[in-house]
């Protein structure tokens, strides 16, 4: 083959014709410049409109377009075909774990059910204040790294924990969104999103091996804010709250 | 104490207990101490090896209860076949409750060897 000729294989499936998903060839000739997947995708849409994705923004905010690239979960809009390339040759696949919908696109209602199960918003019954409830440079600091999550599911499903309990194991995106309320000095519910998180599925199954670290798009390390919540259910939770209510 | 805490506890603590009694008889091994008159007479070794068989019993459960859940489930079985995955449950059951006998079975017979 020709080095300048790009080979795809893609996943396909369409439940409404195929009784099985299978792998399809497409060739493409390399473009001059360094594209995104996702540019690559929508060129080989030009040639086949039966393939299907999902895509948004085009620029690394939605989250849409999480898929399995060369073997590794990333959003196409944000990864140039020279990171990923070997031998000329890209694999597509849609993210792990999850039920296939059609071709690259998946069935997100587990991941989003997980997320639901955090309750992913503040949680403060004080009198609101008139404005805002402030808080110190110190504390915001504190949500560095866990707010920038844009819930793509690439760590979620690059996980063998949430793979095989999907519905009992929160999985790493839900875990760093309880912990960016854990870690909110304004939320005032930790004990309760605690004991909701102390049964030995729901956070304990995570082992640590840290793919959804590697896979995050973003950079975000879900693996230090479990750590971070497993420390805080390992101590006595009446150290973490202080009188007023306030977590250290 | 919650389950989740507990098992996380007990897995870490009964491997610590394992590294230093491992430590210690690997200690003994080399010093040429170790004999079956030490294990049958001396009261302290006694103790601590029954400690450890015990806790052995119980890191063991809690690692092989992990594997099951993970991977003898309606979903993981579903992979193989329909029918392994409506009967999973059962499966389970019957894997957890062999290596339960079997941790009785080991744990008895060391004791046997050790107390009686």
């Amino acid at each position: 083959m020709a080095k300048d000729i790009l080979e795809i294989n893609m996943y396909r499936y369409n439940p409404e014709q195929d009784k099985f998903p299978y792998i399809k060839n497409y060739s493409i000739e390399k473009p001059a410049k360094d594209i995104m997947v996702l540019d690559l995708l929508h060129l080989l849409k030009e040639q086949d409109e039966s393939i299907s994705y999902r895509r948004s923004c085009r620029e690394g905010v939605c989250g849409s377009d999480g898929m399995n690239i060369n073997g590794k979960n990333g959003l196409a809009c944000i990864t140039p075909i020279s990171s990923i390339l070997k031998n000329n040759k890209i694999e597509l696949r849609p993210l792990p774990g999850l039920p296939v919908i059609r071709d690259l696109v998946v069935d997100m209602t587990e991941f989003y059910a997980q997320y639901e199960k955090i309750k992913p918003f503040l949680q403060n019954n004080t009198t609101a204040p008139e404005q805002e409830r402030l808080q110190s440079p110190a504390d915001r600091d504190k949500l560095d790294g866990l707010y920038e999550c844009i819930l793509c599911a690439c760590c979620s499903t690059s996980c063998p924990s949430f793979w095989w309990n999907p519905d009992k194991f929160l999985g790493p995106a839900a875990l760093l969104q309880a912990y960016r309320f854990l870690a909110d000095t304004r939320d005032l519910k930790t004990n309760e999103r605690l004991d909701e998180l102390s049964d030995p599925f729901s956070v304990y199954r995570c082992h640590g091996i840290m793919n959804c670290v590697s896979s995050c798009p973003k950079g975000l390390n879900p693996n230090k804010a479990i750590g971070k919540i497993k420390t805080m259910l390992l101590r006595d939770k009446k150290e973490i709250i202080t009188s007023d209510g306030v977590m250290n | 104490m919650n389950i989740g805490r507990l098992s996380w506890y007990l897995q870490r603590y009964s491997a610590f207990y394992f590294l230093i009694f491992l430590g210690y008889l690997e200690y003994l091994f080399w010093t040429n101490s170790l004999s079956f008159e030490l294990i049958t007479t001396c009261s302290w070794f006694k103790v601590s090896l029954s400690i450890f068989i015990l806790l052995v019993c119980v890191h063991a459960f809690i690692g092989l209860w992990t594997v099951g859940t993970d991977y003898l489930t309606k979903r993981t079985l579903g992979f193989i076949s329909t029918s392994l995955s409506n009967s999973a449950d059962i499966i389970r059951k019957i894997y957890e409750i062999s290596f339960i006998l079997l941790g009785l079975i080991i744990t008895l017979m060391y004791f046997s060897i050790i107390w009686f």
